[in-house]
């Protein structure tokens, strides 16, 4: 009872007491726009869930974003952020090829996404709501969502809420009839509060909480369970309730070099739970115009109650998916970015022009590994 | 009860004067530096593993290959 009474009083102060995100505003009339391009290439011959047996989960991204933002006068800004995303997923190609469903694999995919914001400071609050929505083969989105920013005690404490809703469908396949069914509803609901906090010239601090529920067809269209030898569409319960708990302490050594301590704890109501540390190491180089970011993440989680590499029969609920095991995982690699500042492009006067490269390369216990490569190009005008 | 009055401690001190905040500005002290290249490696985390929240994935609008 002490317990919940403590952990209540806490979200309590938390939510009244939270984000630095009233910095990011620009000067009125000014436009910020981004292009980043993603690459991903996954790895794994182990994915127990893949319909032909291959265990091959191999998958490839080329996903390119664009970041727009302007600054309609001194407290008003709009924002969008646009996504296309192409990939080759083999665990589709084959389940798409085996049953004939398109009379051939899947080669190539495509999705598109988009999310729109317009900002609002008012005195020491900034007021953000956003529309988003996503469509790719198998899944469609549309999202809306409303955030708080509250800045405090001269600016030295920040608070932040955000709300989101996802309004989802998602389209499962029938392993029977081998036919793509009809689009079943999923619905998200999410709300985050997050705290932070100067605590010397050289420290900052933050805590936050997220909840999040789940309602509907939680099922992925490519997972399966041998039950009895015969595979069979994964079956999840149709509610999820998620928790997560996380902090973040940020320290200077000197105005050169800084050290970032990530932790989040989480857990749902299908039994999972994971411990996620992320420690990265910030240079400034070049005279601050460039910041070279070193970063490890170690992570690791139980798997769900549900989770079965096999049945002898059949359960309310099952999944194979690689992803709900128990696991650990590392990830590592540098972020380079380089302001190059004020350069004449095409007759364009630009305040600031950057650039910035990143590589990850990820390693799981249950034999997935993928790599992330990132380049980016953008400008302040 | 320790920690909640630390707690309360934390959330209401104003400690760091504009003044003194040249350090604090800096990119390499920013709770994230990269944001927007963060956005795809949260992504593709809530893809690969089981957990969601405490980032801008939230487990909604994907359909998670």
């Amino acid at each position: 009872m002490a317990v919940i009474r403590w952990t209540l009083l806490s979200l309590f102060i938390l939510s009244i007491s939270m984000v630095h995100t009233f910095a990011e505003m620009l000067s009125p009339k000014a436009w910020k726009t981004k292009l980043l391009f993603n690459i991903y290439s996954q790895s794994s011959n182990s994915g127990e869930q893949v319909y032909d047996d291959s265990g091959n989960e191999d998958v490839f991204v080329f996903e390119p974003m664009l970041f727009a933002s302007y600054q309609i006068d001194e407290t008003t800004n709009l924002s969008a952020h646009i996504t296309f995303d192409t990939w080759t997923a083999e665990s589709d190609t084959r389940l798409d090829g085996n049953t004939g469903q398109s009379g051939k694999g899947i080669g190539g995919q495509s999705r598109i996404s988009g999310n729109f914001s317009y900002s609002k400071e008012i005195e020491n609050s900034l007021w953000t709501p956003k529309i988003g929505f996503s469509s790719e083969y198998d899944y469609k989105s549309f999202n809306a969502g409303l955030s708080w920013t509250g800045s405090f005690a001269e600016d030295n404490f920040t608070l932040t809420t955000s709300a989101q809703y996802f309004h989802d469908s998602t389209t499962l396949f029938d392993y029977v009839t081998e036919k793509i069914k009809e689009p079943e509803d999923k619905r998200v609901y999410s709300l985050d509060i997050n705290a932070s906090q100067f605590l010397t010239r050289s420290d900052i601090i933050s805590f936050g909480q997220t909840t999040i529920i789940q309602n509907g067809a939680l099922e992925s269209i490519r997972n399966t369970t041998k039950i009895a030898g015969v595979r069979t569409a994964e079956q999840l319960p149709g509610s999820r309730k998620r928790y997560a708990y996380y902090t973040q302490w940020v320290h200077g050594f000197n105005d050169d070099l800084a050290l970032s301590n990530k932790y989040r704890f989480y857990h749902d109501s299908w039994n999972l739970k994971s411990h996620t540390y992320e420690v990265s190491l910030r240079f400034n180089t070049n005279e601050e115009y460039g910041l070279l970011e070193l970063s490890y993440r170690l992570y690791n989680q139980s798997s769900v109650k549900y989770f079965f590499n096999s049945l002898a029969s059949i359960r309310p609920n099952f999944t194979n998916d690689s992803d709900l095991e128990g696991f650990t995982s590392h990830r590592i690699g540098p972020h380079y970015a380089y302001d190059l500042g004020e350069k004449s492009v095409l007759g364009l006067d630009i305040e600031n022009l950057n650039l910035s490269v990143g590589a990850y390369y990820y390693t799981r216990s249950n034999d997935l590994t993928y790599m992330i490569t990132q380049f980016s190009l953008g400008a302040e005008f | 009860m320790k920690n909640f009055i630390l707690l309360l401690i934390l959330s209401s001190c104003a400690n760091v004067k504009q003044i003194d905040r040249g350090r604090l500005s800096s990119k390499i002290m920013k709770l994230d530096p990269k944001p927007e290249e963060q956005v795809f490696l949260e992504e593709v985390n809530s893809y690969r593993e089981g957990s969601a929240g405490g980032s801008s994935s939230v487990g909604g609008g994907c359909g998670c290959n």
